[in-house]
């Protein structure tokens, strides 16, 4: 609770100064390796590869820090933002599908836990499994209890759209 | 006896009278008849007809008339015929048309083998249908037609996608609606569980080169996003091949059930993986 209540504080100053990798994503390494045991089990699935975006990362690791801070778990912020509004907020557009996958586990194994309750969820799975989604953003937070919450956001940008910006 | 055949004269030339005097207060107050459309009027004046070419009919023939039992112009019936988007005939007029110009198949040369062998008639055998995924029973010819209508009816509803792969075409995707076929598919579901109640679209899938297809539709319409479950017969199922690594010149057949809330005469964005068409499947 104390660190809960430290982050809080400390976070307008680091905010001025540049943040290094591990402040802005500590769990760089469990996210990366979330992602990729995603697109192993789209790729088991014949579906196209989740690429991984930086903006959708940061969307989605702020809105895992939220809840992980301020201990709720919900696609609604409690400002009332959904996840396309904090996604159009970031200022992400070109997009023509969206959808959000969020959990929380206090297990030693997160990753596992939570992709397993994904796989075993209706709802959950039919976005993992979405054949359109391209684009991802993972981000992944934990509350000062050590409960680890997750965060996953699944985009398509349509590929016509995206050859024609190129 | 006098008097009572005079009354009786004057009853029958009264009746007469008053009958020839009842038929012309009939038609000076009431005209009926039949428009060439089948549509009866009843009208006081002549002016008033409704249409050119208008049969009297008789007020006493009038009332049991049906509209159905009226005669109809056969240029009224080829005309809606021929308007008529959900008559398959209507899709295969231009291959019939295509195929009327191929040259005729040449006769025999020899005339001697033309007079002792009478040509036999020419009766096909009935191709038993077979079952495809999800029940549906088919034979060759059908699937053959309906292929035919999936690319026909490109130009009624355009619902296709040319994928390129290393800058040349490689697959050709065409999705379509046929009445005819949905009618049949949930015919044959509904005796075996409970009714399908979505539409129905077919689709085909066209290697124009050696290229791997897997069916990762998705249809999206307003807030409603819809994928398939291929392992469920009443959402998804493969008429005509099987997905996977196709080669050239391969043409798959199959077809998706989409929840009834996608309304196929609106606008609709069809993906695969992660290509977007947009289409109207039914306009």
């Amino acid at each position: 609770m104390l660190g809960f209540w430290i982050a809080l504080l400390l976070s307008p100053f680091a905010a001025r100064t540049a943040e290094s990798p591990e402040a802005i994503a500590p769990y760089a390494g469990l996210e990366a390796r979330f992602h990729q045991d995603v697109n192993r089990i789209r790729n088991g699935r014949h579906l196209i590869p989740l690429i991984r975006d930086a903006s959708l990362d940061v969307v989605a690791r702020a809105h895992a820090r939220d809840m992980a801070v301020r201990r709720y778990l919900s696609h609604v912020n409690p400002e009332g933002q959904n996840p396309l509004q904090r996604i159009q907020s970031a200022g992400i557009g070109g997009f023509s599908l969206a959808a959000e996958n969020a959990g929380l586990t206090d297990k030693t194994d997160p990753n596992q836990e939570i992709l397993q309750g994904w796989l075993e969820s209706p709802v959950h799975r039919k976005n993992l499994h979405a054949p359109p989604f391209n684009r991802t953003g993972v981000g992944i937070a934990r509350a000062a209890d050590g409960t680890y919450y997750y965060t996953q956001l699944y985009v398509t940008v349509p590929r016509e759209l995206a050859e024609a910006l190129r | 006896m006098k008097t009572s055949i005079l009354r009786s004269g004057s009853v029958v030339l009264v009746a007469w009278a008053t009958s020839l005097f009842g038929w012309g207060n009939a038609h000076a107050s009431v005209i009926t008849g039949v428009c060439p459309d089948g549509s009866m009027f009843i009208v006081r004046n002549l002016a008033d007809i409704p249409c050119a070419a208008a049969k009297r009919v008789a007020p006493d023939d009038m009332p049991p008339i049906k509209p159905e039992y009226l005669p109809r112009p056969y240029g009224w019936q080829r005309f809606q015929r021929e308007q008529d988007p959900n008559n398959p005939y209507n899709l295969l007029e231009d291959l019939e048309t295509r195929d009327a110009q191929r040259p005729p198949p040449r006769a025999p040369t020899s005339s001697r083998a033309a007079l002792s062998e009478p040509p036999l008639p020419s009766v096909s055998e009935p191709v038993p249908p077979r079952v495809r995924d999800g029940g549906i029973q088919l034979s060759d010819q059908e699937i053959a037609d309906l292929i035919q209508i999936v690319q026909l009816t490109q130009q009624r509803a355009p619902a296709n996608l040319e994928i390129e792969s290393n800058g040349s075409p490689s697959l050709r995707l065409q999705l379509a609606h046929s009445r005819g076929f949905e009618a049949q598919a949930k015919r044959g579901w509904a005796s075996h569980g409970p009714p399908t109640s979505g539409p129905v679209l077919l689709f085909t899938a066209e290697a124009l080169a050696p290229v791997v297809f897997h069916p990762n539709f998705t249809f999206a319409q307003g807030h409603t996003a819809f994928h398939a479950n291929s392992e469920d017969p009443k959402q998804f199922g493969m008429l005509v091949g099987r997905p996977g690594a196709l080669e050239a010149g391969t043409t798959l057949l199959g077809y998706v059930v989409l929840p009834p809330s996608i309304d196929l005469a609106q606008p609709i964005d069809v993906y695969w993986n992660d290509h977007r068409l947009a289409a109207t499947l039914r306009p």
